[in-house]
């Protein structure tokens, strides 16, 4: 499958200071989330793929084109949705999505029509004609969403979609990104903080922080594996119990002061556990048995600090 | 698709010609600006002085309608030449279009800015460049509305009406209304959009553009008085337009401007400046250093 997203040791640096460095990767996944802390690099790269910042190092590839030389030809098959507020004053969403349609290549009368749908589809058909100062933030929210899908692009830039939204009004964002997502046809870059709007709508993350790329997990894969794990917190020789563990075929991780995480390949038998801890003599205080959870990946990869993919 | 059947569906139809994306801009800017009632009263009191112009130029070129008015003695005063079409071009350009674009600019410029639109137009396939291009536009077609337009319909009536002796005294005159007038459209044109993108809010631009006209017009004349130069007409952009229009039209009426020389120096810097401001505010994000 050709990458929607191809970076080849992009850096981008903004007022001298290196904001991305050395980004190299390649993303073919239908759903794309970007994952960091603020000030990670999510927004500078989603930035850099539409050609607002210009790479100091490296290039890009979006759907196969260059960033540096198809710029034009780039921006008329993406949808961005930006973060913070945007629109345009003085115009009701039906002309503002209209005239931005038209801009992106769609005739007046095709783009008025799609315009409407898009408008009814996203839930604001019935508000369509106020004008867009009037919006509450969260009627915003979708009138950009709209905007950035009403050209029907291939691949949909989402810069924290979810910002400001109250829960019923995430849920319907989310729900929306994953209709979008599964009619097949676009393929989202979804950046977030918020860990569980990521792992509700993206099959790939990729996670950055201080501009370097931490970890990438194919969040579809360990879904389909169904990794299960057990925490536990001993007391004890925990280094002697991993041992034991290994040898009897778990695979091991430290976690914390007196953590351990336990991988279950097929089923794990608790009262082997048990057994193992007691010739061992290690106390088991506490044991949790969950799957492998994007928080888990996530603070990993934060806790990792130098391990760049 | 029926408006109740909710669900995502791709475009597959026809795309427009980028040369016609490049137009949405200018007839959205046109609409828009026409849509207020105040600024199409203004636009028609605007063409009051084309008509006036108009009306002159047919009274100038047929005598017995003035006697048969018993204003003969008008007929005397009546001079259609350089320096009539110089005045009616003065007015036109330097009162009408120039309140035009301080009224229209800001609604252009600044509220995509303010509203942190331009995001959302350079994410199209769309360079700031044909953005800013686009607005001018705008501003060009209402000047252009105002000023050479119908100056040149008052000078092609000239023409109709006037023997040759007058076209043949006048040969350039057309060109120096078409010429004179882009001047001005594009010199205080990006000048307006420029002062729009520095300071953003729509008010506060359409004041310091009024400020700029009457605060240079009295400090230009001041430095003119201390030091018994012209070089204070430099900081005034009317006066540098004045300049270049004297010399387009060799009339004597715009004795006392700036020489051509220091009116096109002034104009290049103002221009040079302008277009600085615009590269530096005219951009998607802000980057925080």
């Amino acid at each position: 499958m050709t990458a929607v997203i191809a970076l080849e040791n992009l850096c981008v640096e903004l007022g001298g200071r290196p904001v991305l460095r050395d980004l190299t990767i390649a993303l073919a996944g239908r759903s794309l989330g970007l994952l960091g802390p603020n000030g990670a690099g999510k927004t500078t790269l989603i930035r850099t793929l539409l050609g607002f910042h210009a790479p100091s190092r490296g290039t890009a590839r979006l759907a196969g084109m260059d960033i540096r030389t198809h710029g034009k030809e780039l921006r008329a098959i993406v949808g961005y949705m930006p973060e913070n507020d945007a629109f345009i004053a003085g115009m009701s969403a039906v002309r503002m999505v209209r005239m931005l349609a038209e801009m992106s290549g769609l005739p007046p009368v095709a783009a008025l029509e799609r315009t409407h749908e898009v408008l009814y589809y996203v839930g604001l058909g019935e508000t369509r004609y106020r004008n867009l100062e009037g919006y509450s933030l969260g009627m915003k929210q979708l009138a950009k969403l709209a905007q950035a899908i009403v050209h029907a692009p291939r691949v949909l830039l989402l810069d924290e979609p979810t910002n400001g939204l109250d829960p019923p009004a995430r849920r319907r964002m989310i729900k929306l990104i994953q209709e979008i997502r599964d009619a097949g046809e676009v393929h989202i870059v979804f950046s977030s903080h918020l860990l569980r709007d990521v792992e509700e709508c993206c099959d790939e993350v990729m996670v950055l922080k201080d501009g370097a790329i931490v970890r990438h997990c194919d969040l579809a894969a360990e879904r389909q594996a169904d990794r299960r794990f057990v925490d536990l917190e001993l007391r004890g020789d925990r280094e002697a119990f991993a041992a034991r563990l290994q040898q009897a075929g778990y695979d091991t991780a430290n976690a914390g002061k007196h953590g351990l995480k336990v991988v279950c390949p097929g089923g794990l038998e608790m009262l082997e556990l048990y057994r193992l801890a007691d010739a061992g003599g290690v106390q088991i205080r506490r044991l949790s048995y969950k799957r492998d959870s994007l928080q888990d990946i996530f603070l990993e990869a934060m806790e990792a600090t130098d391990g760049r993919v | 698709m029926a408006v109740y059947d909710q669900s995502y569906r791709v475009y597959g139809g026809a795309t427009t010609a980028h040369w016609q994306r490049l137009l949405v801009i200018p007839r959205y800017g046109l609409r828009d600006l026409f849509r207020g009632r105040s600024f199409l009263a203004f636009f028609l009191t605007c063409l009051t002085a084309p008509l006036a112009a108009a009306a002159l130029v047919y009274l100038a070129n047929h005598l017995p309608v003035l006697s048969f008015l018993r204003i003969e003695q008008l007929a005397q005063k009546l001079q259609v030449g350089a320096a009539f079409f110089y005045h009616l071009l003065g007015l036109q350009a330097g009162f009408f279009a120039t309140i035009a674009m301080i009224i229209a600019a800001p609604q252009l410029l600044s509220q995509d800015l303010y509203n942190n639109a331009i995001p959302l137009y350079l994410s199209r396939p769309l360079s700031r460049w044909e953005y800013l291009c686009g607005k001018l536009a705008v501003l060009a077609a209402v000047g252009s509305a105002i000023t050479w337009i119908p100056c040149l319909a008052v000078y092609v009536l000239q023409v109709s009406q006037a023997e040759a002796a007058w076209r043949a005294a006048n040969p350039g005159l057309g060109l120096a209304i078409f010429v004179g007038s882009w001047l001005w459209i594009g010199l205080f044109g990006i000048f307006s959009l420029a002062v729009c993108a520095a300071v953003k809010r729509r008010q506060v631009a359409r004041g310091l553009l009024v400020l700029y006209l009457i605060v240079s017009a009295s400090l230009g004349e001041a430095i003119n008085a201390i030091y018994g130069t012209t070089a204070g007409d430099w900081i005034r952009l009317p006066r540098v337009a004045e300049a270049f229009w004297g010399a387009l039209f060799h009339t004597q009426e715009a004795a006392g401007a700036p020489s051509l020389l220091g009116a096109s120096t002034a104009g290049a810097v103002f221009l040079g400046a302008s277009l600085l401001v615009l590269r530096k505010r005219l951009i998607a994000c802000e980057v925080v250093r």
